[in-house]
């Protein structure tokens, strides 16, 4: 099989995943108990307004009609409207400054720990058994067993409550908003202090003692024996051989939780009053607004199978037998 | 002997009158007196109040399964009368026609979002004369008579008004405290005469918002969050004061006609828009005329009672009634109808009309909002009363954890919060003097409510019910006594004299006697009084068509609202395996959902008193981490 219909075949696949998630994502989210105008829950609306709101959103129309607009909008790109911002397009919820916090906040938390988890793992690893082995290991079960919730009351208290290091919510300060963009870039990042010490408490951990073990289970090797007996130092031998299967681990595990770049962190963003999606996730569950809660599931599996898609297409590149044995098949 | 035939007559026609109205309503009773009880989980005044009540009702023989249930879930089913019985909460007004007029027999249907019902030719007959009736003693004493026939004959059981406590920072003096809360969406007195120093530039009112504003659209809010930001901008006719009077606001005057029907206002003639041009009687009768014609759903409610709104002058305006409305005036105070201007709003769509940029005749004037973040007014420094507001800046900002507003509060990054701080935290308020408690009549009507559509109607058991409740020991144990008792629909908090003084004291023994001369007796000593008929006394043994007074009994007495079974058997198998399927799937999420609500009530009701906390997490920490550390030494 050429490539270029490898490529084609895997197009093809990806376009019917992201169909039959689209599909899950409507039925779902319709199939849970839950009304939306009950979102209104401040006022009661007079009987004739809900209806007339019912009415306007095509809530009365047939499931099937509902599912057929929606689908005919999502190929124009329109991902309906939010029932309880007053029809604010769903895209324009989205695919705005909320979008650009979460993958600010995950991108730079995940990017962080995998560092940190990387170098840290690959000393403590090689030391195993010391001292320093002990302390971050029984640390890193802590803290990975510790409810995010918790570490996020905790930090917020500590740093924003009593030391007054940190904002204790946002992303941006009152005063700052008509400031230059250097200014207003400094205040986005002391805001990003709060939320990211927690996110990377909570990556860091599991990355942590992934790396540790890789490095752990390959030091019984025989090519290690072989490069100590050549002499080599243990730096090089560290970093120069091991620095590689840890980081192989890393962009897997990486690779693993790239949908979180875009779904985000509720707990932490609630916490810290982030304005991103799992912020907007966290309202629009509570609300009962559909197309919103749709919206960011469907942006989910995009995002999903599009990395799949690329990582076959890249092993694919690299390696010409699974296109063989893709033609097989 | 004149006496007693006297007493004889009075009594035969009680008797007659008793039969009479409970005729209006058609009695349908259970076996026995056991309810499936909904509760919303994450509203403790409710929820906490419907544990207790169903432990005190328990006393009497009335068996409550306590259940709880989302919103989302538990809305739908109320309005479509597939429950029993429930607790919840409902806001209250100035205006008493909302809570009143639920009670007509219109109302009285499933599927049009009433959460009771209640459908007595009598009290119909009573609400429409307190709608049209223009004298007011006949009106208060009508209001009277509706609220004592609803306490007996209803199954709608008011328990309490919540207290409304509110933290802020000391420093700030001068605000008013209407009922409702501290600075709530229609009191614009704090926001005017409120200060914290003599320096203007000091005096930056922040304020914590749970979540952001949906709208600056003043025709479609509908939520109070987006009414107390556009309430700073806009002005209305005419305002409430504190203590819940009309007064002149755009409106400097008004006559009433004979009649009642028509209203004409004169307008103050001082008043500039934001951007300099002037106010006048164009801009109200467009912004009535349109807000109606458009159905807005703000106006949707004003369209049953204006026939139309017409110029006079400049600076007269005159309403037209379609029927003598004794609460038009309360309604233009309370209902929160903006007078946008006509210069710039003519020719929108109102309803898709997104409002970027405000322009109103309010004290503040809009300046920027950051979406999910921030929204800032500053002073209208051309406002038309001088000298005010005091305060410069308002600062609007969302922060979506309770404990995280509180925090903010505790720091002084704001000032105060939007709605009500929670009872767990106001305890720790008390304790730093740089923080002051605020309170007030809340919002919140906390009650019972039974389906008398299609489910049960007995008021002898209601009545009895008013009786073995203990209102102040629910206060005290749901809401650590920040509370009110209410025994009628209406209250002297909101509604002042119009509230009917009546009061049924706590006396189980008394409801135990009513439900036994009402035919309610426990046989099979299972705790639950079955229904016997009232001619049988508690010692005859029964010969009662139905023998098996099983607890299973009551299940089968669920109306279920199958469908007449006239389809072919095939559709009807996949009907009900279809319907199987979604009901797994239904209860299945129902119980996660309130699982997950619960725990995270849970969780954060016990991380609030923050020093203890932190120290305790902090040794926890240490103390786990050297577990770890000799562990992994073995």
């Amino acid at each position: 099989m050429s490539l270029a219909r490898f490529i084609a075949k895997k197009f093809f696949e990806s376009a019917i995943t992201v169909f039959i998630g689209v599909t899950v994502a409507f039925f779902l989210f319709r199939l849970l108990p839950g009304d939306p105008t009950a979102a209104f829950l401040d006022i009661r609306l007079s009987p004739e307004a809900k209806l007339k709101l019912i009415e306007e959103f095509g809530l009365n129309k047939p499931l099937w009609e509902q599912y057929f607009v929606f689908l005919a909008n999502l190929l124009k790109g329109n991902l309906g409207l939010s029932f309880v911002y007053q029809g604010t397009p769903v895209t324009k919820l989205i695919f705005g400054p909320k979008l650009v916090n979460t993958v600010v906040l995950m991108g730079l938390g995940m990017f962080i720990s995998a560092l940190i988890a990387t170098f840290l793992g690959l000393i403590v690893g090689w030391n195993r058994g010391s001292k320093l082995d002990r302390i971050t290991t029984s640390v890193s079960y802590m803290a990975t067993s510790a409810p995010i919730f918790w570490i996020g009351l905790l930090i917020l208290l500590i740093f924003a409550g009593y030391l007054k290091l940190i904002p204790a919510s946002g992303t941006v300060s009152v005063e700052l908003i008509e400031a230059d963009p250097l200014t207003r870039l400094a205040d986005y990042l002391w805001h990003l202090v709060g939320p990211l010490i927690v996110i990377v408490i909570y990556f860091l951990p599991s990355y942590l003692l992934y790396v540790r073990n890789t490095v752990v289970g390959i030091l019984g090797e025989d090519f290690i024996m072989v490069l100590k007996a050549k002499g080599l130092k243990d730096r090089a031998i560290l970093f120069g051989h091991l620095l590689r299967f840890a980081m192989l681990t890393v962009v897997t595990l990486l690779a693993l939780q790239s949908p979180l770049l875009v779904s985000g962190a509720i707990i932490t963003e609630t916490v810290f009053g982030w304005n991103g999606i799992g912020l907007l996730l966290y309202n629009s569950v509570l609300k009962s607004d559909y197309p919103v809660i749709q919206g960011i599931f469907i942006l989910t599996i995009v995002v999903v199978v599009v990395a799949n898609l690329l990582a076959d297409i890249i092993h694919a590149l690299i390696d010409p037998r699974i296109r063989f044995e893709g033609g097989r098949r | 002997m004149l006496a007693a035939v006297l007493l004889a007559v009075v009594l035969t026609s009680l008797l007659l009158a008793s039969v009479n109205t409970y005729a209006a309503m058609k009695i349908i009773r259970t076996k026995e007196l056991k309810f499936e009880f909904w509760s919303l989980p994450w509203f403790p005044q409710s929820d906490k109040a419907a544990e207790v009540i169903a432990k005190q009702l328990e006393e009497v023989g009335i068996k409550l399964e306590l259940r709880r249930l989302e919103s989302s879930v538990m809305y739908p089913k109320i309005e479509n009368f597939e429950f029993q019985a429930y607790a919840l909460a409902t806001s209250q007004s100035p205006n008493p026609m909302g809570m009143v007029n639920s009670f007509h027999s219109s109302y009285c249907k499933p599927g049009i979002g009433s959460f009771w019902c209640h459908a007595d030719p009598e009290v119909d007959e009573l609400i429409d004369k307190v709608k049209t009736t223009t004298d007011k003693e006949i009106l208060r004493k009508t209001l009277w008579k509706i609220q004592e026939k609803l306490a007996y004959e209803s199954g709608f059981i008011p328990v309490y008004l919540t207290q409304s406590v509110k933290v802020i920072r000391a420093e700030w003096k001068n605000y008013t405290v209407m009922s409702g809360g501290l600075v709530e969406a229609y009191d614009i007195w704090s926001m005017l005469y409120m200060y914290k120093s003599d320096k203007p530039e000091e005096n930056v009112f922040k304020i914590a918002f749970p979540s952001d504003i949906l709208t600056l659209n003043p025709f479609m809010t509908v939520d109070l969050r987006s009414i107390w930001v556009i309430n700073l901008i806009y002005d209305p006719l005419v305002r409430l004061d504190k203590d819940l009077n009309v007064v002149p606001w755009l409106a400097v005057s008004w006559e009433v006609s004979e009649d009642g029907k028509v209203y004409t206002f004169k307008l103050r003639k001082d008043v500039k828009w934001h951007d300099g041009e002037p106010f006048t009687a164009d801009d109200v009768v467009f912004t009535f005329t349109e807000g109606i014609k458009q159905e807005t759903s703000r106006f949707l409610g004003l369209k049953d009672i204006v026939e139309r709104v017409e110029k006079v002058d400049d600076y007269t305006v005159r309403f037209v009634l379609k029927y003598p409305y004794p609460f038009f005036l309360v309604d233009l105070a309370s209902g929160y109808y903006y007078i946008v201007p006509k210069h710039l709003v003519e020719g929108k769509d109102l309803k898709k009309w997104n409002n970027e940029n405000p322009v109103g005749t309010g004290p503040f004037k809009f300046v920027k909002r950051v979406e999910g973040e921030y929204i800032v007014l500053e002073k209208n420094h051309e406002f038309w009363i001088k000298g005010v507001p005091k305060i410069t800046k308002v600062i609007v900002k969302v922060i979506p954890d309770a404990q995280s507003r509180f925090l903010a509060i505790k720091t002084g990054e704001v000032d105060t919060e939007r709605y009500d701080t929670p009872i767990t935290l106001v305890e720790q308020a008390k304790k730093d003097p740089s923080l002051k408690v605020v309170k007030a009549p809340g919002i919140w009507l906390v009650y019972i409510a039974f389906n008398t559509y299609n489910f049960f109607y007995d008021p002898k058991v209601f009545e009895a019910i008013h009786y073995a409740i203990n209102r102040t020991g629910i206060i005290e144990k749901a809401n650590g006594g920040y509370g009110y008792p209410l025994y009628t629909i209406l209250n002297e908090y909101w509604h002042k004299d119009l509230a009917a003084p009546l009061k049924f004291e706590y006396n189980p023994e008394k409801a135990k006697k009513i439900l036994e001369e009402a035919g309610w007796v426990d046989i099979d000593g299972d705790g639950i009084r079955e229904y016997v008929g009232p001619t049988l006394t508690p010692t005859t043994t029964t010969p009662t068509p139905t023998p098996t007074p099983s607890p299973t009994a009551t299940a089968t007495a669920t109306p279920t609202p199958t469908a007449p079974s006239a389809t072919a058997p095939v559709a009807t198998v996949t009907k009900v395996v279809e319907e199987t399927v979604v009901k797994t799937v239904v209860s299945t999420v129902e119980v996660i959902r309130t699982m997950f609500s619960t725990v995270t009530r849970e969780v954060t009701s016990v991380v609030t008193d923050w020093t203890p906390t932190a120290v305790l997490s902090v040794v926890l920490l240490v103390i786990g981490i050297a577990i770890g550390y000799v562990v992994r030494r073995r």
